[in-house]
């Protein structure tokens, strides 16, 4: 008897779902599944950003197929607008105007939170802990804090649904803990299905055009010492505001964090030093004939130091 | 002080004294502090008494944690896991009702933190105080002036999509942004 019992036990376990209402799960076992999920599961819903003090409510959608994803979001208020990711490709149309504008981003993957699927080297820079559990939007869902190990980078909090494992909210902190950022679903459903958006590339040479054009070129600057796990993600040589000349854009990331350097002609106007706009820092300093700026949503110490570990390559030629 | 008041604190503090007169007698203390520590002195005795040791309480306790049960903010989400929810077999006026509720908390809180409600979004140019502004080399590379918040908008832009340029030809993505530095 004892024998029977101890077998069907073996199989209800085994072919049990990965849920962590019968499994004790880690945060990082919890984050790897919500990676999993924001790529692979159709879902929809109601999200709020909060943003340098200001809210922003919109319908947001994620669908998912073999060979693609998209995600969109609607704007339920003034402008009205819808943007769409397919792939690398981000586009927005405007419903006053009609128009619709393309760009290529191929270092996002999405709206809600860019989060590394390399989990093991977060956890060289980051913390991660379950705190606890909380309901958002009426889902039971796990709170998992992510606290940098050095004061390069903010701290985190994002809550997890505990059936489906998809973020509900996502909350940034400066360094002495106070709220810089927040996004929240009001209402989230997942689906079977959801239909792709017929927006297409070829639509940019209609009414749409692309914002900005990628130059070719080897990059003329190097970062040197730059905070740990701050890596080049990307780069591009853009035709930006009216300069005649293009402005380089370096993009460094520690798999959650990110910072762009940008590097162009002296602006006589923009004085050197650290600015801030929300939970964004920047950091602009003069190199030789160049002005140097980095940017990005971490601590003033992390721009001003990458700004400053800035260095031309051959003259900046 | 009249007698029959002593006698009905000396009843009080005994327990002997009817309910209705014993409202009646916390009432008349709110207004009577001489009454008041007349209570507290009883007790004292009372206490000393029946016990070795002696704790008195300060003359504000009672004002001072009745202020401070006012300050306690209130909780309107309880953070106990509900099992009620734990599945999604949601009518949909729940669904509504919810929705409406978080959308309500969250225009709370961000009314509340918002450092200025009327005016857009600015960048604060961080002062440092420590060592004196840096002088600006020689510009050797022609440029036309262009202005800084909009410089520091197409940086912006060009970060992220959830930052767009608002003042250009174009509309914004995920968030209107403005610039106006100071």
């Amino acid at each position: 008897m004892i024998l029977v019992v101890r077998f069907f036990l073996i199989i209800f376990c085994s072919i049990g779902p990965v849920s962590a209402e019968d499994s004790d799960l880690t945060a990082k076992q919890i984050l790897a599944n919500m990676v999993q999920a924001m790529r692979s599961l159709n879902y929809e819903g109601t999200v709020v950003f909060f943003r340098n003090g200001r809210l922003e409510s919109m319908k947001y959608s994620h669908a998912s197929a073999p060979d693609r994803e998209q995600e969109r979001l609607i704007s339920l208020n003034s402008p009205l607008r819808e943007i769409v990711r397919n792939g690398d490709l981000v586009s927005c149309r405007y419903n006053d105007t009609q128009t619709v504008v393309f760009d290529h981003r191929p270092f996002e993957h999405s709206f809600l939170v860019n989060f590394s699927s390399h989990l093991d080297a977060l956890a060289n820079l980051y913390d991660f802990a379950l705190s606890g559990e909380e309901d958002v939007a009426m889902f039971p869902a796990y709170v998992i804090d992510i606290q940098p190990k050095d004061e390069f980078r903010y701290a985190r909090r994002i809550w997890v649904e505990k059936l489906q494992f998809l973020p509900l909210k996502i909350t940034v902190y400066d360094l002495s803990g106070a709220l810089l950022e927040q996004v929240v679903f009001t209402e989230q459903h997942v689906k079977e299905a959801l239909p792709f958006s017929e927006v297409k590339p070829e639509d940019a040479n209609r009414s749409g055009r692309a914002i900005k054009e990628s130059v070719p070129g080897a990059l003329r600057f190097a970062v040197k010492n730059p905070p740990a796990g701050f890596k080049e993600v990307y780069f591009a040589r853009r035709t930006m505001h009216d300069s005649r000349l293009p402005v380089e854009h370096l993009r460094m990331s520690d798999g959650l964090a990110s910072v762009s350097v940008y590097v162009e002609n002296k602006n006589p106007e923009i004085e050197s030093g650290p600015r801030s706009v929300g939970a964004v820092n920047f950091y602009s300093r003069n190199l030789d004939d160049y002005q140097v700026t980095a940017m990005g949503e971490v601590p003033p110490l992390t721009v001003k130091t990458i700004a400053e570990g800035i260095g031309l390559k051959n003259g900046g030629r | 002080m009249h007698e029959d008041l002593i006698q009905k604190i000396s009843q009080f503090l005994d327990d002997e004294l009817p309910e209705e007169e014993s409202l009646r007698l916390l009432q008349k203390m709110r207004t009577h502090s001489e009454l008041a520590g007349k209570m507290r002195r009883y007790e004292a005795i009372k206490q000393a008494i029946k016990n070795d040791e002696l704790i008195s309480a300060a003359p504000d306790f009672v004002a001072s944690v009745s202020s401070q049960l006012q300050q306690e903010p209130t909780y309107l989400i309880p953070n106990t896991t509900r099992h009620w929810i734990r599945h999604r077999h949601f009518g949909r006026s729940h669904k509504i009702a919810a929705a409406a509720a978080s959308v309500a908390v969250i225009a709370f809180v961000a009314h509340t933190q918002r450092p200025e409600p009327a005016s857009p979004v600015q960048i604060a140019a961080v002062k440092e105080t420590a060592k004196p502004a840096p002088q600006l080399a020689e510009v050797k590379a022609s440029r036309n002036a262009y202005p800084v918040n909009q410089q520091i908008s197409d940086y912006l832009q060009a970060h992220s999509s959830i930052y767009t340029n608002s003042q250009a030809d174009f509309q914004p993505y995920a968030q209107v942004t403005h610039y106006s530095q100071k």
